[in-house]
């Protein structure tokens, strides 16, 4: 019970910790601030755990776990899996969800309707579609994926490693071209 | 009572999680799968179920067994950002092209993905989806839409994240 709670009461802290972070701070590359918020909270959350009784004052006896190491190896995982698959994830779809976006700018249209013809422009709070695809090819060049040769996009050898791994799993897992 | 249930429970999970994701795997590969959402959300489902009888069935008691369930929801919030990535990423199936036809001109890579199409395609997934509904030729949200839209609208304005998208 406490590597769970630990988890759960680090991931809400965080979460805390990287809103002041955004509101106080202008920075580009977020998820990488996120990521390395999450790595320096590691250790202290070893060292809460470490330092906290083993009921947190709270926990009944039966819930108190007789092996602290493995219930610390828990609460990593939970804690981790609340950050990679939670606040990251919350992020990259608040930031980069396509399909988001075009539901806050039906929401945002007038009389909250949107007619198809019009969302091509409207897209992204009136940004356009066209800046959607050049933010994700700005993307593939900024990560080193992609390079230009002579006006023209080439794999770089990371973009090609990338490229063996997710190609056969899409492939295998039938997720086409569409 | 044993001392070890919480390893119990854990070992249960991580062998279920495997099985989830072996099953998954095999399914999609050998079956035409239509909605592949809700395909994934059962097979994670059955896990759950089946840690939930086979942690009951070794005699672990509520809290454990809850634990290992939680193990599968990591799991589960892990594992599905990654699917939708590797089938629905821009970026990825950018990189696919520029693979396939390389070397490829940044107006032959824009036109591979003509905003009319795409967006529409995502309009009709979203009206599939619940989340809008077409009234003539424009889209309105639906409850669940706006909801949605709300949420992640005050989470943006939350974290001063811009437009996006």
């Amino acid at each position: 019970m406490k590597g769970l709670l630990l988890a759960v009461a680090g991931a809400a802290v965080l979460t805390l910790v990287a809103t002041l972070v955004f509101r106080l701070f202008a920075t580009e590359r977020r998820a990488a601030l996120l990521v390395r918020l999450f790595l320096l909270s590691l250790p202290v959350f070893v060292l809460v755990y470490v330092l906290t009784p083993a009921d947190l004052g709270v926990i009944q006896p039966w819930a108190v776990e007789p092996d602290p190491r493995l219930e610390l190896a828990y609460g990593l995982v939970v804690y981790s899996a609340l950050f990679f698959g939670g606040l990251l994830q919350l992020y990259n779809l608040a930031e980069r969800g396509f399909s988001l976006r075009i539901l806050i700018d039906i929401g945002e249209a007038p009389n909250g309707r949107l007619a198809e013809r019009d969302l091509v422009q409207a897209y992204g709070g009136r940004r356009g579609f066209d800046a959607a695809l050049d933010k994700r090819i700005d993307g593939l060049l900024s990560t080193g994926l992609i390079h230009v040769v002579d006006g023209r996009f080439e794999l770089t050898p990371r973009g090609a490693r990338g490229v063996r791994l997710y190609q056969p799993l899409r492939a295998f897992l039938r997720l086409g071209t569409a | 009572m044993r001392s070890d249930q919480l390893a119990v429970a854990i070992t249960v999970a991580a062998v279920l999680i495997v099985l989830i994701l072996v099953t998954h795997v095999l399914v999609f590969h050998f079956r035409r799968v239509h909605r592949r959402s809700r395909a994934l959300v059962t097979i994670f489902g059955a896990g759950l179920a089946a840690q939930v009888v086979l942690c009951r069935g070794l005699g672990l008691d509520t809290h454990r067994i809850f634990c290992g369930g939680v193990l599968i929801f990591c799991a589960f919030i892990m594992y599905m950002p990654f699917y939708y990535m590797l089938a629905t990423s821009f970026s990825i199936r950018m990189l696919l092209e520029v693979r396939r036809a390389s070397p490829l001109s940044p107006q032959d890579l824009r036109a591979l993905y003509p905003g009319p199409v795409v967006l529409g395609g995502r309009l009709e997934t979203l009206a599939a989806s619940g989340y809008a509904v077409r009234v003539g030729d424009a889209y309105v949200l639906t409850g669940k839409g706006r909801f949605v839209a709300r949420v992640f609208g005050a989470v943006k304005a939350l974290w001063r994240l811009g437009p996006g998208g």
